[in-house]
């Protein structure tokens, strides 16, 4: 047996944590239709800053919105042909989407360039390994966390964040972003992660002990401790609440690499029951409970459960959806996948 | 960071893995150092010498020592597998090696390990060329796997390789008698290739030794060995795999020996871009892969390190060619490089017992007749431990033995704390009669066994297989018409009747021919529907009417919505039916979602389908005439690719850690490669010699090839070839019996079966047995047991 656990930040801590049945269905048993088109606009994203950022490096000056359209589109069919889809209803909308994210009204967007200016990585992979205890891992003695950091940035010439993220428990690692101003100044070393998401959704808590987690790994590697987190939303207009800045001592970024443990403990004890018996894994995410109805799926999950193929006879999602002949769990409804 | 502190913070971590350090021991010193004048260091690494271990620190000395960029770095291995451990292993060794580095106040700078270079060739070849050359950025290809070989090659093989054009190139070559005696499975009787499948594996074969040994030994030079009364060997082969890399690169998709060739041409790009390629594996390099390796000779800069062991070379039959690891010195010297040897014979895996049984074993076999000198021998510190054991007894008795041990070893006891235990067999499939299928049967319930290889997955009864059954019944469901006037009634669906049902059934293509590939499909619905083999096709169980019900109100509803209004896809309705309650209860167990893990099966085998302007993941649309169900030709395509595939394919299950964990590994010779285990039990001796890879290494490279047909088996009165034939079987048991740590039991089927035929002891280990053998009389029932000990 392989003595070492490997798992993936987002792959498997984090899609664990929104909902260990799909995880497992999705991970274990290879059933996973609705993630793939998820998957392409991230990739496009991720792509898109990723080229923003060599072709700064090269030529010193942002490419124009043309450029960008038919770098994406070219991106696009490339992922196309490797199997990854859109969630949306054509390569032409998908395309504007992400545009207009990074060039509102034909024009970089200024959080954007200000990134871009001041990368010094993209892509940084962090792959860490902890030793566990194998009592509590099932026989793994070994974690390994792999994770990759989009971007690795000094601060040019200083920068206002509108929001930052504040401690209401240190103990619990409780907290949430507040407009709270905080200025950072030039050559302050940040490092940034994008979400495809809104701002203040219920998995901000969930990407802030992320981010946290890989700057106490980036600060193992290298040596430098980050001055700050950056979560940037990259669905948001520009309105200032696209970034969240996320303070960083070495109490709390030791506090969420000992979460990211414990969470890598829970997905563990998942794996296992699933393997002795895969319908017992529940659906729902693993904070949440509505007081109202007491089902763990939450706003933001229920759409992804909509599309879920596994959806038929998860209890959870039935009862979230308050009654069992819902349209959307109807085996007979053709009007919907 | 000078020698010394590298070897101060390396011992420290190699303590803290539980292993000894590395500057006590000269031999590992001498591989780990990366020297002024190395040019190219070839490793010969025996089992359990912790060759992986060795590698791992080489990489750190360039790192931490050289201060090497990790980018100029490139580690291949053999496996995605193998790649994957050695990312975890280096990344497990740097962390802690910077942790205690700078516990003793020594400076290092983080290594960047996530740009070293490490994957397989294939990979890596894609990886180089995607980042070093802009024609092949601009070509936009992508490299396709085996799956989506056999699957192109099966579907197309007809239109694009010209078995039905008038020049019929592969029809031509199917009927050389040499080709034939070469090529033919042993276990393929009568006409050969007797189907799309047979003929896609042979053309895989083809062009897989075309490209990867003819190209890089013979160039655009001739097969000598192919001349034939007609000549025209050369001429078809030449042109045929021409067609296939132009079909392929019209559609933008490259295979693995495709990639390698296209490296090939470009690999100077690549001059001054490395430091140093580390080869794992090395004896199970190919012609082309070897010629590649040495290609990075040709800059200056760039250092050389191979590891492997000749003794466990495996894998001629896919075109490997361990001459490649003998005569690397002799190649180094034409090339005028620098060469250096290190051996590592030390096994720390093995108790004392084993590596003497399997030492003896290797002197008794052929393998030192064919393979480079060398010995294995014990640490110092190692103990004998348990005995070598041979049982003999009918397969049904050892695989009782077998399950009672692992009972005792296991049962009670937490996951963590059981000893690691597997059964190894040259063939694991689990067909009634076989070895795997007596061990599975013994082992079950309270021992899960985990078998890949089981090739099971479609056959009947299996959820595959009624899952098939069920979309069989969507699109063409059968249906019984009276013939007669004595109430006799036949069963009637789309393909039965050529001319008048068939024609009515579903809407014939643009010119007028029918879309069907074939009627496949209805052999499973059969099995799913008739209660009995006898039954009508009316009469099924009922917890599968209920799904049949289903279906027909499925079938109903998409037919009352009508075009453009539904959006349900084949694939919903397949996670649909998963959740059915006839599934659901025997289902949603390990047994169906390792089969239904035929979701990535179907993804490779429908590829080739995809080319249509109308995909499967479009909403289910049918419509209706007269009575008949009139379904999109997407939907005929995918029945008859789908049920082809599972009727001509013994289907792996697809490999999955999630099911490995707690059970007991049931793999083949070849799977347990790399793998240890405390208790290891080995089925027989593997299958008989088999000549044939060996000659067709022979033709591919250019020589001569000395056959005669001995009944059905192709044989030759080379003793060159014969012993390296035999040395090839003999290679796969060594593997196989080295990968035991504390305990090796050999089982030796007594059973005189076909079935059981790969169960019958080794002559090199029966020759041990009577020499030195203890035999212990086995109680009423029970196998003979000699134990063999070497105290």
């Amino acid at each position: 047996m392989n003595e070492i656990l490997a798992v993936s930040y987002t792959g498997d801590l984090l899609a664990h944590r929104r909902c260990p049945r799909a995880w497992a269905y999705s991970k274990l048993a290879g059933f996973h239709p609705y993630e793939q088109a998820q998957a392409l606009e991230g990739s496009l994203i991720h792509g898109t800053m990723e080229w923003l950022v060599d072709h700064y490096r090269v030529r010193q000056l942002h490419p124009s919105v043309a450029d960008a359209q038919q770098y994406l589109e070219a991106r696009f069919s490339i992922l196309w042909a490797r199997g990854l889809k859109t969630a949306f209803s054509s390569k032409k909308k998908t395309i504007e989407r992400v545009l207009g994210n990074l060039y509102p009204n034909n024009v970089i967007r200024p959080t954007v360039a200000a990134a871009v200016e001041g990368a010094s990585h993209t892509e940084y992979e962090l792959r860490a390994v902890r030793k566990i205890v194998p009592g509590d891992f099932q026989g793994k003695e070994k974690l390994m966390i792999t994770g990759i950091l989009d971007l690795v940035l000094h601060q040019r010439d200083g920068f206002q964040f509108n929001r930052t993220w504040e401690w209401s428990d240190l103990l619990q690692l409780k907290g949430n972003g507040t407009n709270a101003p905080l200025s950072a100044m030039a050559n302050d070393l940040e490092v940034w992660d994008y979400k495809g998401t809104k701002a203040d959704g219920p998995y901000e808590r969930d990407y802030v002990l992320q981010l946290l987690t890989y700057a106490r790994l980036y600060q193992e590697r290298t040596g430098i401790l980050p001055i700050r987190c950056v979560l940037f939303y990259i669905n948001e207009d520009g309105s200032g609440d696209e970034l969240l800045a996320i303070p960083i001592d070495q109490q709390v970024i030791a506090a969420a690499e000992e979460w990211t443990v414990q969470q890598a403990k829970a997905l563990r004890k998942t794996a296992i029951q699933f393997q002795i018996d895969p319908s017992s894994v529940t659906g729902g995410s693993l904070e949440y409970v509505d007081p109202a109805t007491g089902s763990p799926i939450d706003p933001v999950l229920k759409k992804q459960c909509t599309a879920c193929a596994q959806r038929f006879n998860c209890s959870e999602y039935i009862t979230s959806l308050g009654r069992p002949d819902h349209p959307d769990v109807d085996l007979l409804n053709v009007g919907k996948n | 960071m000078t020698q010394a502190e590298f070897y101060q913070v390396s011992d420290a971590v190699v303590a803290a893995n539980g292993r000894g350090k590395l500057s006590d021991r000269p031999e590992v010193k001498a591989c780990v150092e990366v020297r002024p004048d190395d040019c190219v260091l070839q490793i010969l690494a025996g089992p359990g010498s912790g060759k992986t271990e060795v590698l791992v620190w080489r990489v750190l000395f360039e790192l931490f020592v050289l201060n090497t960029r990790s980018e100029r770095l490139v580690v291949t291995t053999f496996t995605k597998k193998a790649a994957s451990e050695i990312q975890v292993r280096i990344a497990d060794r740097v962390e802690t090696f910077i942790e205690l580095a700078r516990q003793s106040n020594l400076q290092v700078a983080d290594p960047l390990i996530h740009n070293l270079r490490i994957g397989t060739i294939h990979s890596l070849c894609e990886q180089f060329l995607t980042e070093f050359s802009p024609q092949y950025r601009e070509q936009g290809l992508s490299l396709m796997d085996e799956h989506e070989h056999r699957a192109r090659l099966g579907f197309l093989a007809g239109l694009v390789l010209g078995s039905n054009r008038s020049s019929q190139a592969l029809t031509r070559l199917e009927n050389e008698t040499l080709l034939v005696r070469l090529f033919r499975p042993h276990w393929k009787r009568g006409d050969w290739p007797a189907n799309r499948f047979d003929r896609a594996e042979f053309a895989m074969e083809l062009f897989g030794h075309m490209t990867e040994t003819y190209l890089p030994r013979c160039g655009n030079g001739t097969l000598h060995g192919m001349a034939s009364p007609n000549n025209s060997i050369d001429s078809n082969l030449i042109e045929l795999h021409q067609r296939w890399r132009d079909h392929l690169e019209s559609k933008n998709v490259v295979d693995f020996a495709g990639i390698q060739a296209m490296f090939l041409q470009s690999q100077s790009l690549l001059n001054g871009k490395l430091t140093h390629v580390f080869v794992d594996e090395f004896q199970d390099t190919n012609p082309i892969q070897h010629l590649l390796h040495l290609g990075w000779l040709i800059d200056a800069g760039t250092k050389l390190t191979v590891v492997g062991d000749d003794d466990q070379a495996i894998y001629r039959f896919r075109g490997s060619d361990s001459s490649c690891f003998r005569n690397l010195q002799t190649d180094c010297s034409s090339l005028g490089r620098g060469f250096r040897l290190e051996k590592l014979e030390v096994n720390h895996r093995s108790s004392k017992n084993i590596i003497e049984f399997s030492q003896g074993f290797r002197t008794g076999s052929s393998i030192p007749q064919a393979s480079l000198a060398k010995t294995v021998i014990s640490p110092q510190s190692a103990s004998y431990g348990l005995p070598v054991r041979v049982l003999r007894g009918t397969m049904g008795q050892l695989a009782r033995v077998v399950s009672d041990e692992i009972r005792a070893m296991w049962l009670g006891v937490e996951l963590g704390d059981r000893p690691s235990a597997a059964v190894l067999s040259f063939s694991t499939t689990e067909k009634v009669g076989r070895p795997a299928h007596a061990i599975r049967a013994a082992c079950e319930p309270d021992i899960q066994v985990y078998n890949p290889r089981a090739k099971t997955a479609a056959t009947k009864g299996s959820a595959l297989a009624d899952l098939l059954g069920v979309l069989s019944y969507l699109i063409d469901p059968v249906s019984l018409a009276p013939v007669g006037k004595n109430g006799r009634s036949v069963m009637v669906w789309a393909l039965h009747d050529q001319h008048s049902v068939h024609a009515r059934s579903a809407p014939p293509s643009k010119d007028g021919k029918p879309i069907y590939e074939n009627d496949d499909h209805i052999e499973f619905q059969k099995w799913f529907r008739k209660r009995t083999s006898s039954a009508l096709i009316t009469d099924t169980e009922p917890s599968k009417q209920d799904v049949l019900d289903y279906i027909d109100q499925i079938r109903d509803r998409l037919y009352a919505e009508g075009r453009g209004n539904t959006r349900l896809t084949l694939a919903g309705l397949i996670a649909r039916v998963l959740a059915f309650p006839y599934f659901q209860p025997s289902g949603f167990t390990i047994q169906l979602l390792r089969q239904a893990l035929f979701t990535q099966l179907l993804e490779d085998f429908i590829l080739p389908t995809r080319q249509t302007m109308n995909p499967l993941d479009s909403p289910l649309e049918v419509d209706k005439l007269s009575n008949k169900w009139l379904w999109a030709p997407q939907y005929w395509r995918f029945l008859g690719v789908f049920a082809s595939v599972l009727k001509n394919l013994p289907i792996d299950d697809t490999e999955s850690e999630a099911f490995e964990e707690g059970a007991l590994p049931l793999i083949t010779f070849h799977q347990s490669k790399g793998l240890e285990f405390d208790h290891v039990y080995v089925i027989g001796g593997g299958k008989p010699a088999d000549v044939r890879p060996v000659l067709k290494n022979m033709l591919f490279s250019g020589h001569q090839v000395p056959l005669f047909l001995d009944g059905d088996l192709t044989s030759t009165n080379e003793a060159g070839v014969l012993l390296e034939a035999q040395a090839d079987v003999d290679r796969e048991l060594y593997v196989a019996i080295s990968r035991a740590k504390k305990q090796l039991t050999l089982l030796s089927a007594t059973d005189d079966t076909d079935e059981t035929r790969f169960a019958k002891e080794h002559s090199a280990i029966e020759s041990i047995v009577n020499s030195m053998g203890t035999l212990q009389p086995g109680a009423a029932g029970n196998p003979e047991v000699w134990e063999l000990s070497y105290e």
